[in-house]
């Protein structure tokens, strides 16, 4: 593992190993063929030397018998022989046979009796070998090698007949040292020749064997009688047969080695050659990658150079595209206007240049500029605002920033606010007009605010350009062309910010409770849901109203926060009621932005469906109206998933048919400020009956809110609202007045 | 006895004579039977016929029958011819005491000589216009060779018996002899003589299957 991290680290030490094992492996391969083929020969020319001398062996052998039996059978012709035999003359016999034993240089000679004595030179009589006898009787001419007391012998017998058979003349000769020896000394090379036992030599005969060290041919040799087999067994020791073709095999070794060295150098200086390009290619990207952007130098016509410039090419591009990020980035996409990020940049350039202080914000305000682009559409509505912004640009000489969707923003130089305010209302003035949009006239009503530096504040809580928003937000609340940021308008955020962190503190202290408030069927008198309402109890504040955190909550971005935990206390609160044997569907509040918040929506689905819950959304009109394609597919999500939807506050705001038709509401709930006049007027009686008789006609479900007494029951009764709910009903109650408040209302309902 | 394994596969010429050298302990055992007979009262004789056949059934010429009882006289002439390179006959039978011719026909000549135990004799080179002739005056088998054809060879049995003779090419002979023990003998059968004892006034002739050994050359 440590040799293959050594190895990996570097191409160059890769490379160089790589190769220098791959040649290596070659080599090594190369001087084993080489060897086994000195070896293959070595052993070839060795065998030839050995087949050819057990040849010359077997002719030796062969002629030796020859030569023993022609002795014999002169020696079993003679009749004076043959007499003595016959007549068992031993002394004649031992006389006959020593002297034939002496006429033949390293013969001896003896007879042998049919039954199977034997008489030699010395007059001697031994009894034969069975095994030698059966030979005899057996055989014609038995020739062969014998065994006597651990000695080997070459051996021939001839029958000596008068005219029976009466005897056998026997001629040997010794096969000791001397006789191998004369064997070896006819072979070209020295050889060492043996009798051996055949099966203590596993060779063939014709074959060339190799056993430890040595190699060997080998020859059976005929027996005499039937004792062990036997064979000539001629060796060469592989050393020796090796020996001319060591100092071949040293010098493959040499220059193997040589090789080897030379690779190892050259493969390093190669791989450094090679690897030095990579390595500058490589840092290159580092740097890139670590943000900086320096070309590589590499000028050569290979692979390398080329990858060098089209690195330094894509470098070039890189920042060429970059630097259309950034435009991009500075521009609203809408308008093509610069954006809020553009003059965020520009003042801190101009405040670089001219020192804090230098310029002052104007903001140019389109008032209901949602109305307008819920009439226009979103395109049209940011082709007005462009118009606009050409119009500015005719009478400053300046072209505006768009910062918010109605807010156009303008850099003026530091003058008194007073001629600021004056410039605005010039602007406001100059542009308050309509402006065709294909073909179509749209009015645009402009207000504006100011912020000039203030280098008296130390620290001021927010920048030129929400200051200047703020005061457009002051000039539109008072109905005035333009107004100026005043510190004392925009009150304590630093209070509103903590306020913010309290609460989401709350959400998972317990400083916040749901309250509940019951709606009861116009039909029965039983109570058919809850409404669930959110309490805050401060520790130190006391009681803080909803009506005072929520908006701040939706504005600050929290509200989804606030609405997760009102979820989960719904569900846990419901499955409370179940247990205690009420199946109610709980309401919860759903504010606009949660309504084009997949990620809400998600979540909600997920969370209902895992805790089996049964709840309804209520949702308000106006959150539809803000972008009502992406409200209608949440709404239609939650539906799909069996999440009821409940039109809130109705007849409050903007009531849109239209929208009322698209939103897939399983109940209408109408706002409570129409109930209240009920009992005065009949032009709301009129307006809540037509209301009733449309929803019912949507298939919706009717809740009338605000119900304050029993003659307002009686007449919603009537009108055919299906559920009331209100003080006179309720006020909303916390969860175990809630349970006792239903076990007086409803029949209890034991749920598994 | 280890070598009795291997007659079947002897030469005959070979065996005959190792019998003759070696195994002369048989010949003993036979003549003590032979006087046991001789001792017993000997009743009158008559005629009886031997059938002498090989294993495969087929006649066995020249196998001599010989009685235990003794005291043949020396009748007749006796002749050993040597023509055309063999011994004529090449079994003779003769009594003790018996003289032998040995007549040589051929154009060539012939060193007959036998060293048989007892009967050993030497004929130096003779032809055709010379005459020899040899008495055997003890029993026994005598294998007759000659030293310039070593192919030649020959027997003579030279018995003691009352009653004796060999069988024709039908293998039969009869003999007028007392009913007693006999003894069958042939060079060219494996293992010793057959004795036996052959009752008196048999309804067939004496059937005696001899065991010979494979032929290994002509005669
Ligand atoms: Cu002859």
């Amino acid at each position: 593992m440590r040799i293959n991290r050594w190895i990996g680290a570097s191409l160059r030490r890769k490379l160089t190993v790589t190769y220098s094992a791959l040649f290596g492996l070659i080599i090594l391969a190369v001087a084993g063929a080489v060897y086994l083929s000195i070896k293959i020969n070595a052993e070839r020319s060795v065998g030839r030397e050995l087949n050819a001398s057990v040849a010359v062996f077997e002719r030796l052998w062969n002629m030796s018998a020859e030569n023993m039996t022609a002795r014999a059978e002169v020696l079993a012709a003679d009749f004076g022989f043959r007499e003595a035999v016959a007549t068992e003359d031993i002394p004649t016999i031992a006389s006959a046979v020593a002297n034939v034993s002496a006429r033949a240089e390293g013969l001896s000679a003896g007879v042998a009796l049919p039954d199977g004595r034997f008489i030699d030179a010395t007059g001697e009589s031994i009894p034969l070998p069975d095994d030698m006898l059966e030979a005899m009787y057996t055989q014609d001419q038995p020739s062969g090698v014998v065994t006597y007391q651990g000695r080997y012998y070459q051996s021939v017998a001839v029958p000596i007949e008068a005219p029976v058979l009466v005897g056998w003349a026997l001629f040997w000769s010794d096969l000791d040292a001397a006789r191998m020896e004369s064997l070896e000394s006819l072979s070209a090379i020295p050889v060492r020749a043996e009798i051996r036992a055949s099966r203590d030599w596993a060779g063939k005969d014709g074959d060339i064997h190799r056993t430890r060290g040595f190699i060997g041919a080998s020859s059976h040799i005929e027996n005499f009688g039937d004792g062990e087999q036997m064979s000539l067994v001629i060796t060469y020791p592989m050393s020796a047969a090796m020996a001319p073709y060591r100092p071949m095999i040293f010098a493959i070794l040499i220059f193997s080695a040589a090789g080897m060295a030379l690779l190892v150098i050259s493969g390093g200086v190669l791989a450094r050659s090679l690897t030095r390009p990579i390595a500058a290619l490589d840092e290159a990207v580092h740097i890139l990658a670590a943000g900086e952007r320096r070309p590589v130098d590499l000028t050569s016509d290979d692979e390398f150079g080329r990858l060098a410039g089209s690195f330094n090419t894509m470098l070039k591009d890189l920042e060429s595209r970059e630097q259309a990020i950034v435009q991009l980035s500075r521009e609203d996409m809408e308008t093509g206007l610069l954006n809020r990020r553009a003059m965020n940049d520009d003042i801190a350039q101009r405040e670089d240049a001219d020192g804090p202080g230098a310029v002052s914000v104007a903001v140019i305000r389109v008032l209901r500029y949602r109305n307008v682009r819920a009439s226009i559409g979103h395109a049209a509505a940011a082709r007005a605002i462009n118009l606009l912004a050409h119009q500015i640009r005719d009478v400053t000489g300046t072209m505006p920033y768009r910062i918010n969707a109605a807010d156009l923003g303008l850099l003026l130089d530091s003058e008194g606010r007073f001629a600021a305010i004056e410039s605005i209302r010039h602007i406001v003035g100059a542009c308050s007009r309509p402006v065709s949009v294909d073909g179509s006239s749209v009015d645009l009503l402009l207000c504006g605010g100011l912020a000039l530096p203030d280098q008296s504040a130390e620290n001021p809580p927010i920048g030129l350009i929400d200051q200047a928003v703020f005061a457009a937000d002051l000039a539109e609340r008072d109905q005035v062309p333009a107004a100026s940021f005043s510190l004392a308008a925009y009150g304590n955020p630093a209070s509103t910010l903590s306020l913010m962190s309290e609460m989401v503190d709350a959400t998972r202290s317990g400083g916040l409770s749901l309250v509940y408030q019951p709606k009861m069927s116009s039909r029965d008198g039983h109570i058919c849901g809850f409404e669930a309402l959110i309490r805050w109890y401060h520790p130190t504040r006391g009681r803080i109203s909803p009506d005072s955190f929520i908006p701040l909550a939706e504005e600050t971005g929290h509200i989804r926060q606030l609405t997760e935990w009102v979820v989960l206390q719904a569900i846990e609160d419901q499955k409370t009621l179940r247990r205690n044997g009420f199946d109610l569907t709980i309401s919860v509040n759903i504010s606009g932005r949660q309504l084009s918040d997949d990620g809400f929506a998600l979540w909600a689905i997920g969370k209902v469906r895992s805790g089996g819950a049964r709840l309804c959304f209520e949702i308000t009109e106006t959150a539809v109206i803000s972008d009502p394609d992406k409200a209608l597919s949440i709404i239609h999500l939650f539906r799909s998933t069996g999440i009821s939807i409940s039109i809130d506050d109705y007849g409050a705001g903007l009531s849109s048919l239209s929208y009322l038709k698209q939103i897939p509401a399983h109940e209408l709930k109408i706002d409570k400020s129409f109930v209240l006049e009920i009992e005065n007027g009949t032009t709301d009686r009129l307006m809540i009956q037509s209301t009733i008789e449309l929803a019912h006609a949507l298939g919706m479900l009717v809740v009338a809110e605000g119900v304050e007494n029993d003659k307002v029951v009686g007449i919603l009764s009537d009108m055919g609202a299906d559920s009331l709910q209100g003080y006179h009903i309720s006020r909303p109650l916390p969860l175990t007045e809630a349970l006792a408040f239903l076990a007086t209302h409803n029949p209890r309902r034991d749920i598994a | 006895m280890f070598l009795l394994l291997f007659f079947q596969f002897i030469n005959a010429k070979r065996l005959s004579g190792f019998f003759f050298n070696g195994a002369s302990m048989f010949k003993a055992l036979f003549v003590s039977a032979a006087l046991a007979m001789a001792a017993a009262a000997p009743a009158a004789a008559e005629k009886i016929s031997f059938r002498i056949t090989d294993s495969a059934g087929a006649p066995v010429s020249g196998a001599v029958v010989m009685s235990a009882a003794k005291g043949k006289p020396v009748t007749g002439t006796y002749t050993m011819k040597q023509s055309n390179l063999t011994f004529d006959p090449y079994i003779l039978v003769v009594p003790v005491g018996a003289e032998v011719s040995f007549p040589n026909l051929d154009r060539v000549r012939h060193h007959v000589y036998s060293f048989s135990k007892g009967n050993r004799f030497e004929l130096k080179l003779y032809g055709k216009e010379d005459h020899r002739s040899v008495t055997f005056d003890n029993p026994g088998i005598v294998a007759i060779g000659c030293n310039i054809h070593d192919e030649m060879v020959g027997y003579i049995r030279v018995v003691e018996s009352a009653a004796f003779g060999k069988t024709g090419a039908d293998g039969q002979l009869t003999l007028d002899m007392s009913p007693g023990r006999v003894t069958v003998w042939h060079p060219d059968a494996m293992g010793r003589e057959i004795t036996m004892d052959v009752p008196s006034a048999p309804n067939a002739p004496v059937a005696v299957t001899l065991k010979m050994k494979p032929k290994g050359h002509a005669h």
